[in-house]
């Protein structure tokens, strides 16, 4: 009885370890890391093999690719010249837009995104200094290691270490529409949720053509993406995968004449 | 059956040993860049000193409004209260108890933060703002194990109290405060450990500056926020210095609580 138990263990734990095996290895932008895992989610259960998610930087995603130890790579930037010279290929599958907000009551309606780098960096400390209405700016900004904080000091500058730090989009959100000297960054999902005020920067407003604080998220494979990868990608620019990424609060690069 | 009851012994000694070790052994390596003043994992920079300060000042706060006001619940369940008020008025306190600490730290966010904002300045979001909440969250605790201290003295102590003619205040005061002393010290080093353990609550009103806060309102971040907030994409050396906040703050509660044994006899 004890023999055949062990037995049966041994059979389950060996099963474990097939079941366990990676189909596909996805390496890169930590920006890019949350949507991945919640897509590679998606990709299991609508009948695709396993996707290991690992972060590590977009520079470190590509060389992953280029020799092999990943098949599709992630990253939130363009591919330089250099690295599609070696046969490369970049995605974009989804647009990482950043919204600059304060309170509905703030009187400003724009910064420039020198004025948004000072504000951040600390140099800046009073919305009189900006033309607003006198008082001391709250700064709230996401944790260190957040794909939107990664994204805002590319795009801007440095954060302030005085910021006031929140941990979600969302919780930035609340942080903001309740106090009327407080501005922050959140992604255009918290945004459409209403009582904020989004800034127009450099004149634009996000979301509209021309805005600057925006990145394209992409997936990097072989220049002729095949097997795994190519099935991967095939579901991250479908309409389901599509819908998880405007799930994750990011801009799909697909279906927006839908809301046309 | 003796040997269930060990295995369930052994499991669960086990379990404290085996996350103690697990903790340590990750954070190991971040263990000397613990120490500095600066927490940036942008730029390579892993001091916690900041957070130090942060659950400091938050659980000192925290005590401050809950160690009077319990004791002082204590005393009036014990010495004051009709037993049938006090059979009211234990179980509120004891779902005082039970409400999950998020559920504090939403009302702290929509309620205390905006309220302290308004009324003293600053973000709000602030040590006073954590020590309120936390102190709340402490104060059933407190009231509970300091109301057994006080219910196990001798009746012949009160007794002999008003014997000599002592009023009431004067009872409580070089009578009964004095002999509980032990039980309401164990009372106060729980609230203590409670208090610098708790996560949610606490993230959710401070505004986890990791900056040593210099007054009441200013923000503020402490060692569970830390991890908390930025485990999800941690990796390297910022992972490590996760494991070793979280060493750190295992180290603070085991010390609590050896106190807390101490004192208690």
């Amino acid at each position: 009885m004890r023999k055949w138990l062990l037995f049966a263990l041994v059979v389950w734990l060996a099963a474990g370890c097939r079941q366990a095996a990676v189909g596909l290895q996805l390496a890169g932008s930590t920006s890019v890391q949350p949507v991945a895992e919640v897509l590679a989610e998606a990709y299991a259960r609508a009948g695709g093999s396993r996707v290991s998610v690992q972060g590590g930087g977009s520079t470190a995603g590509v060389q992953a690719v280029l020799n092999g130890v990943a098949g599709v790579g992630a990253v939130s930037r363009r591919l330089t010249p250099g690295e599609r010279a070696r046969g490369l290929a970049e995605h974009t599958i989804a647009y990482d837009v950043l919204a600059v907000v304060v309170h509905p009551d703030n009187p400003l309606t724009g910064l420039s995104r020198r004025q948004l780098r000072a504000v951040f960096d600390g140099s800046v400390t009073d919305w009189a200094q900006l033309g607003g209405r006198p008082g001391s700016i709250h700064l709230v900004s996401r944790e260190a290691g957040s794909g939107s904080r990664e994204a805002f000091r590319s795009l801007v500058g440095p954060v302030s270490p005085h910021a006031i730090i929140q941990s979600s989009s969302g919780a930035i959100r609340v942080a903001v529409m309740d106090d009327p000297r407080a501005i922050g960054y959140v992604n255009l999902a918290a945004l459409q949720l209403g009582r904020l005020k989004a800034l127009r920067v450099d004149g634009k407003a996000p979301g509209g053509p021309g805005y600057g604080l925006v990145r394209p998220l992409s997936l990097v494979t072989r220049a002729t993406p095949a097997g795994e990868a190519a099935a991967f990608l095939r579901f991250a620019l479908s309409p389901a995968g599509q819908q998880v990424i405007s799930e994750e609060g990011l801009v799909p690069v697909r279906g927006q004449s839908k809301q046309n | 059956m003796q040997g269930a009851l060990l295995a369930c012994a052994v499991l669960s000694s086990a379990a404290v040993l085996l996350i103690a070790l697990f903790v340590v052994a990750e954070g190991w390596p971040a263990v000397p860049g613990l120490l500095g003043d600066r927490w940036s994992p942008e730029d390579g920079l892993f001091g916690v000193r900041a957070m130090v300060w942060g659950s400091l000042a938050v659980t000192l706060g925290a005590l401050v409004l809950a160690v009077p006001a319990g004791v002082g619940m204590a005393l009036f369940l014990t010495e004051v209260a009709s037993p049938a008020l006090a059979g009211l008025a234990r179980p509120l306190l004891q779902t005082l108890a039970g409400v999950p600490s998020v559920v504090y730290g939403f009302v702290g966010l929509s309620v205390l933060v905006p309220a302290i904002r308004r009324g003293l300045g600053g973000p709000g979001f602030s040590v006073l703002a954590g020590a309120l909440v936390l102190g709340v969250m402490i104060l059933p605790t407190i009231a509970a194990v300091a109301e057994d201290a006080l219910r196990a003295l001798p009746p012949a102590y009160r007794e002999g109290a008003a014997a000599l003619g002592a009023t009431p205040w004067q009872t409580v005061r070089r009578v009964l405060l004095p002999a509980a002393r032990g039980g309401i010290t164990t009372a106060v080093v729980l609230g203590l450990g409670r208090a610098m353990g708790e996560t949610m609550a606490v993230l959710m009103v401070t505004g986890n500056v990791a900056m040593a806060p210099t007054s009441p309102l200013d923000p503020a971040r402490t060692l569970t926020g830390n991890i908390a907030m930025e485990m999800g994409y941690a990796v390297g050396r910022h992972r490590e210095a996760l494991f070793a906040t979280g060493a750190l703050l295992l180290a603070l509660v085991m010390a609590v609580n050896a106190l807390a044994r101490r004192v208690g006899r």
